[in-house]
């Protein structure tokens, strides 16, 4: 059946001129999430499905080329393994494009390109990327991150504590165990709302990320999902998804 | 007043904390959030929480009726109370099916439903965004109900009538009806999908398998341990591993297949599915003959014809890496290779694996006079202790999982909780297997010896004299262990199965709130341990009782 509809998938994209008109022809997607991350995707309260940016994102890609989502949600820390392993068709979960990455899986064209940003205690609200360069002062991240990666450029891995999701990161910045939390800046501007009076954006504007959809290497499901997000960008949908997660910006 | 007095001090603890507990999540919304979520309560929890209850209180009174029938001359007057209940109460149930089927049919739903490949499933209408089972679909589910409801009447019925049957017979038919009931609580408490508490259903799941299965592995490393060592053991395990590398040596001799990389590498290049990933892996790497110290790109392609089409069609493809005499003429061959196809590597990996395992076993057992298997054991043990937990679950959830998948092509495809359960087991067997084997030394060797003299053979002193003893002993550390895995199934998450630390993660990330959640599981985590601590006071204390 899967493998049929793989054929058919391959096949529509081999006759069918390269831009629009990809059809996967109903075939149901699983896509990988870690569903901690808001408000790219978080798992709603009332209803416990998976929403967010990258939820919306993939939804209307998907009413542009016919196939249906699956959204399943899993933690970051295997969430590349289980892709390589088949487990999912792909993995949409705020993930950056890297070089490095890119040499073990494939991406699609980037769907928004973010800055990452590093949240401070109010009280420390003026302190700049100098303070931190020079030394004594500690940067939270979630392991396996982009966020990581710039933490550990700019202040060097001994002053960077890694923590396994956000909300621990930002306990302890609460804490006072580090000073900052390097983040994207798409998900600073909910942490800042959501903290307000104890937390703030102090830093903003580092290193920008394309954020894409993650593939096993050689799938040509990518060609599909590109024609797709070309589709949705060119009818303003991404803009407005966009819009509809950050205001103006 | 007595009642209260044997309850043990550290539950005690627990009740007298609970009504402040309970004030706590009653009154603050963070808390009875936090709780909902953890739990796992589900769209439509109410209704389906009321279909279970009424369908899992007869599955309990039909188990006590079998039960019943099979002790009816020294059953305790609660059992022969239940015993009686059953029959009225199981008609009750069909009848209830038929006149007011929306009372069970949303419990029934949702396990069909769940029950289904979800990806895959033609009965599942996917048309808006939450899936739900086609109409004519959920009326057949309620026929189903219905029929297999009438059928548990029947056996109810009839295990009130199978008292009146003869010897021969009586004992087996008792016994079958006995586990037939069992085998339908089972499925209701720990198979079913509880839509109104899917965490905690997970959590406690994940840890009773895994409990059950690490016990029987850990006893499985113990047994061989224990071998010990024949005059031909050396010759006999010798002579297995060299047929296995022999074996081996056949499928390594198996004609090569000639692939060739034709086209250019400008863009990227097909790779026909199937392809071994070592040979992908060569192309994508840039390490063949006649590459630039660069990486390339790879795409896959159903077979070489295709892959040969997608250089023509596909504008981001030039080169394809096809089986040689798949028709590639016309295109420049950059580079030529042979290898052995996955179908004869593989078994040929395996088999040496295998043989020169055992041949080391053998050779180092020889050396210290011990049975190959028994080292086998004791290096299984050794090195599966020394493995993280997270390492495990990862290994076995994904590579391991896949390959069985592989070689089975398709047939034995493991949910994701299964993978887990299984790796949890396979880690703490490991535990186990120390925990019986020292209970096993702890007896003294002059009660093996007073066995013999008693004219008792190995296995009847094994089994009356050294582990009823040996039970006694390792039960406070077994569930020590028990305790210990109910807290490891959070590793889980990484393997896409939502138990309560997954949930509570969620929630965390989605509610920005921090110690609520914390909180809320911890206190969880507490009741459920507390509840299994008890539960193995109450069996330590009756094994107690009996030795006396």
């Amino acid at each position: 059946m899967f493998k049929n509809l793989f054929a058919v998938a391959t096949l529509a994209m081999l006759t069918a001129p390269a831009a629009f008109a990809a059809d996967l022809e109903g075939r149901v997607l699983k896509i990988g999430t870690d569903a901690t991350y808001p408000p790219m995707e978080t798992v709603d309260e009332t209803t416990g499905e998976i929403v967010g940016f990258d939820v919306d994102v993939m939804n209307a890609i998907c009413e542009k080329i016919n196939c249906v989502p699956n959204f399943v949600n899993t933690a970051w820390d295997g969430i590349f393994a289980a892709l390589q392993q088949g487990e999912f068709d792909l993995v949409i979960s705020g993930v950056s494009v890297t070089p490095e990455r890119e040499e073990t899986m494939d991406f699609s064209e980037p769907y928004i390109v973010v800055s990452q940003a590093i949240l401070l205690q109010v009280d420390n609200a003026d302190m700049t990327l100098e303070d931190f360069k020079a030394g004594g002062q500690k940067l939270a991240a979630q392991t396996a991150t982009t966020n990581a990666q710039l933490a550990e450029e700019l202040v060097g891995r001994e002053n960077v504590s890694l923590y396994d999701n956000f909300s621990a990161a930002i306990l302890a910045l609460q804490n006072a165990d580090v000073q900052g939390v390097i983040i994207d800046g798409t998900s600073a501007a909910a942490y800042e709302q959501e903290f307000a009076g104890e937390l703030t954006v102090g830093i903003t504007g580092l290193q920008s990320d394309p954020l894409g959809i993650v593939f096993q290497e050689g799938d040509p499901t990518v060609d599909a999902i590109n024609a797709g997000l070309a589709a949705i960008q060119e009818d303003g949908t991404l803009d407005a998804l966009k819009a509809k997660y950050w205001g103006t910006n | 007043m007595s009642r209260l007095s044997t309850i043990r001090p550290s539950n005690l603890v627990l009740l007298a904390a609970a009504p402040f507990i309970i004030y706590l999540f009653a009154t603050s919304s963070k808390y009875l959030r936090s709780l909902i979520a953890i739990l796992g309560i589900g769209n439509n929890a109410g209704p389906i929480f009321v279909g279970f209850l009424l369908i899992v209180s007869v599955a309990i009174l039909g188990y006590l009726c079998a039960r019943h029938a099979r002790f009816t001359n020294h059953a305790p007057g609660w059992l022969r109370v239940s015993a009686l209940a059953a029959l009225p109460a199981s008609v009750a149930l069909l009848v209830m099916s038929f006149v007011s089927p929306q009372l069970l049919m949303p419990f029934a739903e949702s396990v069909f439903f769940h029950a289904l490949s979800e990806n895959t499933s033609t009965l599942i209408d996917r048309s808006s965004q939450t899936w739900v089972l086609y109409p004519e679909v959920v009326t057949q589910v309620q026929t189903g109900l219905q029929v297999l409801l009438a059928a548990y009447t029947a056996v109810v019925a009839l295990s009130l009538l199978s008292a009146a049957l003869q010897p021969p017979w009586r004992g087996r038919v008792l016994l079958g009806l006995e586990c037939l009931t069992g085998a339908v609580l089972f499925y209701l408490m720990f198979m079913a999908y509880w839509q109104f508490a899917t965490g905690v259903a997970i959590t406690f799941r994940a840890a009773i398998f895994a409990y059950i299965f690490s016990a029987i592995l850990g006893l499985i490393w113990v047994g061989l341990q224990s071998f010990k060592p024949r005059a031909r053991t050396t010759i006999l395990y010798g002579s297995i591993s060299l047929s296995l590398l022999a074996i081996s040596a056949f499928f390594f001799v198996q004609p090569q297949v000639s692939y060739v990389l034709v086209g250019s590498t400008e863009g990227r290049i097909a790779i026909v599915r199937g392809t071994p990933q070592a040979q992908a892996d060569i192309i994508r790497f840039g390490e063949f003959d006649g590459a630039g110290e660069q990486q390339y790109r790879i795409r896959s392609a159903t077979d070489a014809a295709a892959a040969l089409e997608q250089i023509e069609t596909v504008d981001s493809v030039s080169g394809a890496f096809v089986p040689v005499d798949a028709h590639s003429q016309g295109y420049p061959v950059l580079w030529q290779t042979s290898f052995l196809p996955d179908k004869y590597r593989n078994p040929a990996l395996a088999f040496a694996v295998f043989g020169f395992l055992l041949l080391t076993l053998t050779i180092g057992g020889a050396q210290h006079k011990l049975h190959p298997l028994a080292v086998g054991a004791e290096f299984f043990v050794d090195t599966i202790r020394g493995i993280p937990m997270l390492v495990i679950i990862l290994y076995i959830g994904l590579p391991l999982a896949g390959a069985v998948k592989d070689a089975t092509g398709g047939g034995i495809d493991m949910t994701n909780m299964t993978r887990g359960i299984i790796a949890i087991s396979v880690g703490y067997s490991a535990y186990m297997a120390e925990i019986f084997r020292s209970g096993i030394e702890a007896i003294p060797k002059g009660q093996l010896e007073a066995g013999s003299s008693l004219g008792l053979s190995r296995w009847q002193t094994a089994r009356l004299i050294v582990l009823p003893q040996a039970l006694r002993i390792v039960t406070p550390p077994l569930g020590n262990e028990f305790i210990a895995m109910i807290k490891d199934t959070s590793l889980l998450s990484i393997l896409s199965v939502r138990d309560m630390t997954q949930r509570m993660r969620e929630f965390q990330a989605a509610s920005f709130l921090p110690f609520a959640p914390f909180n809320t599981a911890a206190i969880l985590y507490v009741v459920l341990t507390l509840c299994c601590a008890s539960f193995l006071k109450w069996i330590e204390r009756r094994t107690a009782k009996d030795n006396r």
